[in-house]
């Protein structure tokens, strides 16, 4: 009788303790980056990396290509994805700007925009500049 | 045994306590660029969606990057249509486009809203004897606009009742489109696409 008492007390006391962890979450994820700058000769030189801050994000969720160009003055960025899972699954992305000196261009307006993967699906994300003087963008990928 | 029985009521009274504790109200700063969704109406995140599409579709379509290499064109912008059956602050979407469109440096914009403002000030100029009449604004002088850009948003809802759901579909289509005022044409068009759904158990929460 006393045993069954304890574990009952303990179950109580550690109910609250998973509800309240249930809710939490990594609002971290996965983050690529890709610059445009031109050489002496004005040559416009590509570089790109992927950081994975959340093993988690990048388990479920590739990213397969970063490219940019410039169209007119502004800088296009595609982003080609790939799901990993069979599933369907919900992210958000957030793109950033930067000039060619790394200051960020407008970061008050960069906004969360959710979208869907299905499973094993492969998409194409695409982003425009805010203006000419960007020379770099980033994305953060995260889920919902 | 009489120990047990006085400690069970208070260790369920501290699990109470420590389950009711996040039970009070809070206020706090959110994220603008990360607003959450509640329900299926038309949100802060749907504009802000409609809004980057429609501005990146825009600045990238080959007629206009042409355009606007060579000038700033002047655009007047027209009060969306909203033919939703909800009550929908369609100006603040067409703000936030434009807004994002004059900060890319590739339009000029005029602005209806302030015309009311902008000829009592005029007036003022010219007939209050305080300003400099080589510096006063006339009347007459104003840009024309050569583009008008014109949008609709309409709605379609579907609902469906099962025996352990109760589900809502709603999809919201944007319309935008660039005519040119002085031949008429319609140079740039492009639509953005929102589905919202919500599924609300029957039993439970």
């Amino acid at each position: 009788m006393k045993k069954a008492t304890t574990w009952w007390a303990a179950a109580l006391l550690v109910l609250p303790v998973i509800l309240t962890l249930a809710g939490c979450s990594s609002t971290a994820g996965i983050e690529g980056s890709s610059a445009a700058m031109k050489d002496a000769e004005g040559n416009v030189q590509y570089s790109e990396y992927v950081v994975i801050n959340n093993p988690k994000v990048a388990r479920g969720l590739q990213i397969v290509e970063l490219t940019s160009k410039f169209v007119g003055d502004l800088l296009m960025a595609n982003i080609a994805l790939v799901s990993k899972y069979s599933d369907t699954e919900e992210y958000q992305y957030q793109f950033s700007w930067f000039d060619g000196d790394g200051i960020a261009l407008d970061p008050e307006a960069y906004t969360w925009i959710p979208f869907i993967m299905y499973g094993n699906e492969s998409k194409t994300i695409q982003g425009v500049s805010p203006n000419p003087a960007a020379r770099k963008f980033k994305i953060n990928i995260r889920t919902r | 045994m009489q120990k047990i029985k006085t400690g069970f009521p208070l260790l369920l009274a501290i699990a109470a306590l420590a389950a009711l504790a996040g039970c009070s109200t809070t206020y706090d700063y959110g994220d603008a660029g990360d607003v959450p969704v509640y329900d299926t109406d038309f949100g802060a995140t749907d504009l802000q969606q409609i809004a980057a599409k429609m501005t990146t579709s825009l600045l990238i379509f080959p007629p206009i990057v042409q355009i606007t290499n060579e000038r700033r064109p002047v655009i007047v912008v027209e009060k969306v249509k909203n033919k939703t059956t909800q009550h929908i602050d369609t100006e603040s979407v067409t703000d936030s486009i434009r807004t994002k469109l004059i900060r890319s440096g590739k339009f000029r914009f005029l602005d209806k809203s302030t015309d009311g403002q902008t000829i009592s000030e005029i007036k003022r100029q010219q007939e209050q004897g305080l300003t400099k009449q080589s510096q006063a604004a006339q009347f007459g002088t104003q840009e024309g606009a050569e583009f008008i850009l014109t949008a609709n948003l309409s709605e379609i809802s579907q609902k469906k009742e099962e025996f352990w759901n109760k589900k809502k579909a709603v999809y919201y289509k944007f319309t935008m489109n660039l005519k040119n005022l002085r031949t008429g044409i319609l140079e740039w068009s492009d639509e953005k696409e929102i589905s919202k759904l919500k599924t609300d158990p029957r039993f439970g929460y």
